[in-house]
C-alpha cells in the first residue's frame, strides 16, 4: 500500500530507520577500534568477510523475493549491522567460510525467510552464530585456547591471511600450533573458559584473583574491551536509540548473581564488577539483546525480558558447557517475547485496574 | 429557489439537516465521488447564487430562560449544529446523553492542530457572544460551573474571554500548554481535572460536557438569532507561514474559489490540520462543517515517502498519548485480523497522528488505522444486521406457530431437524436455499409466472 500522507519534520524530530542503523555502527565502532588494537588485522578481516558476505547475501534475496531495493532504505544498514555483530562474535582465527555460512544463516535463514527485516523471530546475528557453534563446534571453541591477545599481535598479516583462508579443517588444529610455536607463546584461555574449568574442579592457577585490583590487572584487555562497548551502548542511550531497560536487566541480574557467588557461596573468585566486563557481556547487553525486532515492546515487558536473558546467561555459564552464554540466552529469549507482549500490555488511557 | 438558511437537506439521526448557504436556484443535485482517502461518495447541491443573499424565516428571540431542555435540543438540531472541533459529532445528541448528568461545562478553546488558529481568531473577535453562549448551555441544563480552557499562546483572547466572563461567578479561565494533542478532549480532560474518562465511555460520565469554543458559538446563533450553521472560520496558510489569514466562508464554497480569490497559484493543498488533514486532489472540493483550514504546502513538505518495515522501535508507543501499542495495531491492521486488533483496543485511537509522525520508518499508521476501523463498522454493522433479522425471524415464527398456519416440521430448532432429517419438506428447503442465490430460481419464478398469465387469460 502506498499511501500519501503528510509528514512533518519541523514540528516532530525523527530519524528514519536508516539514520538509527548508521548510528548504532558508528556506536560500535570505538570497540571495533579497541579491539583492532590487541587483535590486529585479524578482527577486521572476519567483520569484512561477514559483512561482505550479509549485504550480498541480503541483496540476492531482496531480488529474489522481488522487493525494490533502494540505496537509502534501511535494507543494507541492516544487514551491515547484523554482519558487523556477527563478525565481532566470530573466533578471529575462524576460517573464511565460517563467517560466510554464518552470514547465511543469519541473513537468509534467520531474516529473509522469516519475512525480511522487522518479522524475524530470532536475532539474525545470533542465530548465525548458535548455528555455527552446534555445527562447527571445534573451530568454534577451539578459538578459546588459541585466541589470546599477545599471539594475535605477534602474527603479522601474512600469517593471519593464511591461517584465515588455507587452513583446510582437518589440521586446523595443528596450523594453528605451528604458528604457535613459531611465535613461541604460552597459551592463556579466555577468562570465562577459565572460570568455568576452575568451577569444575580442575586445578588451575587462578588463586591470586583474589582482590578487586588484582583482578582488574589480570583482566585488563577484557576489561577494556567491553569498557569501549559500554561507552557506545551509553552512546546509544544518550540518543535514546535503544532503551536502558533490557541492558540495565540483563547487567543488574547478572551482578546480583554474581555478588552472591562471590559474597555468599565463594565459589567465584573474581569481583561481580569485574565479571560483568568479561567475555561478550557488555556487547550482548548493548547491542544483541536490544535489537528492537525481536524484543517486547512494553516497557515492563522490556525489563522482565533483560531479567530473563540475566539468570539465562548466569545459569549457563555457571552450570551449562559453554562459557559465553550470550547467544543462546539470548536466542532462548527471543522465542518468549510473544508471550511476554500479550501479558503485560500497558495500562492504556481510562481503563480501570 | 432557495433562502438563505433554508433546509436543503433533512438529517437522520446521524447526519445533521444541512442549509443553503445562500439565496439563488438550485442548478444540480448529483452523487460525486471526490477523491477523499477513503473513498467516500458525497450527495452534492449545487446552488447557483442570486447575490442578494436573502434570509428566509427567522424567529429572534431574547429570553432564552424559559426554553425546555427539549426545544432546545430540538433548534440545536434543526440548525444542523454538529462539534465544530473536527468530530462532527450531532452537538443534539451530546446534549440529549447529558441531561441530568453533568456538572461542569468544559470550553474547548485549545487548538487542535498546529497551523490552525481559527479558534483564536473567533474567540478575538466574538469573546461577548461565547460567553453569552456558555450561559445559554449552563441556564438550560443547570449547570454549576463552566472551564474555558485556552492554550498559553494566545494571549488576546485570553484576556478578552477573561473580561468578557468577569460578571459571571461559576465561569473560569485555565490556560493550558500549547502541546499537540492537548486538544483532544480526552487529553484536556487529563491535563485539567487529572482524571481520565473511562474505557469506552465518554467525558459524561465523568460529569463534565466539552464543547468547542466554534460550537458554542454557533449554538449562541442557533438559539437567539436563529441563524443555521452555514459558515465557519477557517485558517489559511502555507508551510512557511509566509501568510495566514482567518476568513470567514460559507460551508460549501469550493477551495478554488478561495484560493482564486487571495490569489494563491494552484498548487497542493492539505485540507484540515496539517497532521489528521488529507490532501486534496480535486479543488472544486467544498469547505466543510468540520473543515478548519486550509493549508498550502511545497512539495518538499510533505515527501512522499517510501512505507519501509516496521523495526519495532516503540517510539509510535512512546508517543501515543492513549498509551495504546501502534506497533501492534499496525501489525494486525495491515493484516485483518480484527480480533487482535480490537484487543488491542483500535477503537479506543482518536486518531491524533502522532504515531505516524515519530515513525522512522515512514509508515502511515494512522491510515492503516481508520481503514481498520472503518473495516471494523462494516462487520459490527453486519453483525447487528444478522442479529435484526435473526430477531425478526424468530418473531414470525412465533407468529406463524401461533396462529397454527403452517405445520411444525419447518421451525428450525435442531431437535426437530436431526428427528425428520429424511422428511420431504426439509429437502425442498434445502434445495430452495441453494438455489436461492442463482439465477436459476429467478428463472423458474419467470416462467411459472408466465405460465399462470397466460392460464389466466385462456380462462378468460
Ligand atoms: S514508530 Fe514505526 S517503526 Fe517504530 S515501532 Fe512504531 S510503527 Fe514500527
Ligand atoms: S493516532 Fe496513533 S498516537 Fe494517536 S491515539 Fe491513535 S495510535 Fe495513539
Amino acid at each position: 500500500m502506498n499511501y500519501r500522507y503528510t509528514k512533518i519534520s519541523d514540528i516532530y524530530f525523527c530519524r528514519s530507520t536508516n539514520n538509527i542503523m548508521l548510528l548504532v555502527i558508528l556506536s560500535i565502532l570505538p570497540g571495533i577500534i579497541v579491539e583492532f588494537y590487541y587483535f590486529r588485522v585479524a578482527i577486521l578481516i572476519q567483520i569484512f568477510l561477514s559483512v561482505f558476505s550479509s549485504i550480498i547475501f541480503e541483496i540476492i534475496f531482496l531480488k529474489l523475493r522481488k522487493k525494490i531495493l533502494k540505496f537509502n532504505s534501511c535494507d543494507i544498514s541492516s544487514a551491515m549491522l547484523t554482519g558487523i555483530l556477527l563478525g565481532l562474535s566470530l573466533p578471529i582465527f575462524s576460517p573464511w567460510w565460517i563467517s560466510i555460512i554464518g552470514s547465511f544463516f543469519a541473513i537468509v535463514v534467520a531474516k529473509q525467510l522469516y519475512g525480511g527485516l522487522g518479522n524475524n523471530v530470532f536475532n539474525p546475528a545470533m542465530s548465525g552464530y548458535a548455528i555455527l557453534l552446534v555445527s562447527f563446534p571445534v573451530v568454534m571453541t577451539n578459538w578459546t585456547f588459541q585466541n589470546n591477545l599477545g599471539f594475535a599481535s605477534v602474527l603479522n598479516f601474512k600469517d593471519v591471511i593464511s591461517i584465515i583462508f588455507f587452513t583446510n579443517l582437518e589440521d586446523y588444529y595443528g596450523t594453528f600450533l605451528k604458528f604457535f610455536e613459531m611465535s613461541n607463546f604460552m597459551t592463556q584461555v579466555t577468562p570465562l573458559e577459565q572460570i568455568r574449568i576452575r568451577n569444575k574442579s580442575v586445578v588451575f592457577n587462578v588463586d591470586s584473583f583474589t582482590s578487586f585490583l588484582d583482578s582488574i590487572c589480570f583482566y585488563r584487555h577484557w576489561i577494556i574491551i567491553n569498557f569501549s562497548f559500554l561507552i557506545g551502548g551509553l552512546f546509544l542511550l544518550i540518543k535514546r536509540i535503544i532503551c536502558w531497560r533490557i541492558p540495565f536487566g540483563i547487567l543488574s541480574v547478572l551482578f546480583v548473581f554474581y555478588s552472591i557467588d562471590f559474597f555468599y557461596f565463594g565459589s567465584t573468585k573474581i569481583f561481580p564488577l569485574v565479571q560483568l566486563f568479561l567475555g561478550s557481556t557488555m556487547i550482548g547487553a548493548f547491542y544483541i539483546a536490544t535489537d528492537p525486532v525481536t524484543t517486547s515492546v512494553t516497557k515492563l515487558g522490556r525489563i522482565i525480558l533483560g531479567f530473563f536473558i540475566g539468570i539465562l546467561i548466569w545459569v549457563i555459564r555457571s552450570f551449562g558447557g559453554y562459557p559465553d552464554a550470550i547467544s543462546f540466552s539470548i536466542l532462548l529469549s527471543n522465542s518468549i517475547v510473544p508471550l511476554i507482549d500479550y501479558y503485560t500490555p500497558p495500562r492504556i488511557y481510562g481503563k480501570v485496574k | 429557489m432557495v433562502f438563505r438558511g433554508q433546509v436543503l437537506a433533512l438529517g437522520n439521526d446521524d447526519i445533521a439537516p444541512i442549509h443553503s448557504p445562500t439565496s439563488g436556484t438550485i442548478s444540480s443535485i448529483s452523487k460525486n465521488k471526490f477523491n477523499f482517502y477513503s473513498g467516500k461518495y458525497f450527495g452534492v447541491i449545487v446552488i447557483k447564487s442570486d447575490g442578494r443573499d436573502a434570509w428566509g424565516h427567522r424567529v429572534f428571540r431574547k429570553n432564552y430562560k424559559d426554553i425546555s431542555i427539549n426545544t432546545f435540543i430540538k433548534l440545536i438540531y434543526d440548525h444542523g449544529i454538529i462539534g465544530l472541533g473536527g468530530s462532527g459529532f450531532l452537538s443534539s445528541k451530546k446534549i440529549e446523553f447529558s441531561i441530568g448528568k453533568v456538572h461542569t461545562l468544559l470550553i474547548n478553546a485549545a487548538e487542535s492542530e498546529p497551523y490552525v488558529q481559527s479558534d483564536d481568531c473567533l474567540m478575538q473577535n466574538f469573546y461577548k457572544e461565547i460567553a453569552e453562549g456558555c450561559q445559554i448551555i449552563a441556564c438550560i441544563l443547570k449547570i454549576e460551573s463552566v472551564v474555558i480552557a485556552i492554550e498559553d499562546d494566545k494571549k488576546l483572547a485570553f484576556i478578552k474571554i477573561k473580561n468578557a466572563i468577569k460578571s459571571f461567578p461559576n465561569f473560569k479561565i485555565r490556560k493550558i500548554k500549547n502541546k499537540y494533542p492537548s486538544g483532544s478532549s480526552k487529553q484536556l480532560i487529563k491535563t485539567l481535572f487529572n482524571k481520565e474518562v473511562p474505557l469506552g465511555k465518554r467525558s459524561i460520565s465523568l460529569g463534565i460536557l466539552i464543547f468547542n469554543v466554534s460550537t458554542i458559538f454557533y449554538i449562541k446563533r442557533a438559539i437567539l438569532n436563529s441563524e443555521p450553521l452555514i459558515e465557519r472560520i477557517i485558517t489559511l496558510s502555507d508551510a512557511q507561514l509566509l501568510y495566514q489569514k482567518n476568513v470567514l466562508v460559507r460551508i460549501g464554497t469550493p477551495i478554488s474559489y478561495i484560493l482564486s480569490k487571495f490569489n494563491i497559484k494552484n498548487s497542493s493543498i492539505i485540507l484540515g490540520g496539517p497532521i489528521t488533514g488529507f490532501i486534496i486532489d480535486d479543488l472544486n472540493f467544498p469547505i466543510l462543517k468540520t473543515t478548519s483550514s486550509i493549508l498550502k504546502f511545497k512539495s518538499d513538505f510533505v515527501e512522499n515517502l517510501l512505507e519501509l518495515p516496521c523495526i519495532r522501535c516503540t517510539a509510535c508507543s512512546k508517543a501515543c498519548p492513549m498509551r495504546l501499542l501502534p506497533e501492534q495495531l499496525y501489525f494486525y491492521s495491515k493484516s485483518f485480523d480484527h480480533e487482535k486488533s480490537k484487543r488491542y483496543h483500535i477503537n479506543e485511537c482518536i486518531e491524533c497522528g502522532v504515531c505516524e509522525q515519530v515513525c522512522p520508518s515512514n509508515i502511515p499508521l494512522l491510515t492503516y488505522f481508520k481503514k481498520e476501523k472503518l473495516e471494523l463498522k462494516k462487520l459490527e454493522f453486519q453483525n447487528d444486521m444478522s442479529k435484526k433479522f435473526k430477531k425478526l425471524f424468530m418473531l414470525r415464527q412465533r407468529r406463524v406457530h401461533a396462529s397454527g398456519l403452517i405445520n411444525e416440521n419447518i421451525i428450525y430448532s435442531n431437535n426437530v431437524i436431526k428427528e425428520k432429517r429424511n422428511d420431504s419438506i426439509r429437502h425442498k428447503v434445502c434445495e430452495s436455499n441453494s438455489f436461492l442465490n442463482s439465477q436459476h430460481i429467478m428463472k423458474i419464478k419467470l416462467e411459472s409466472a408466465i405460465n399462470r398469465a397466460k392460464l389466466k387469460r385462456n380462462i378468460k
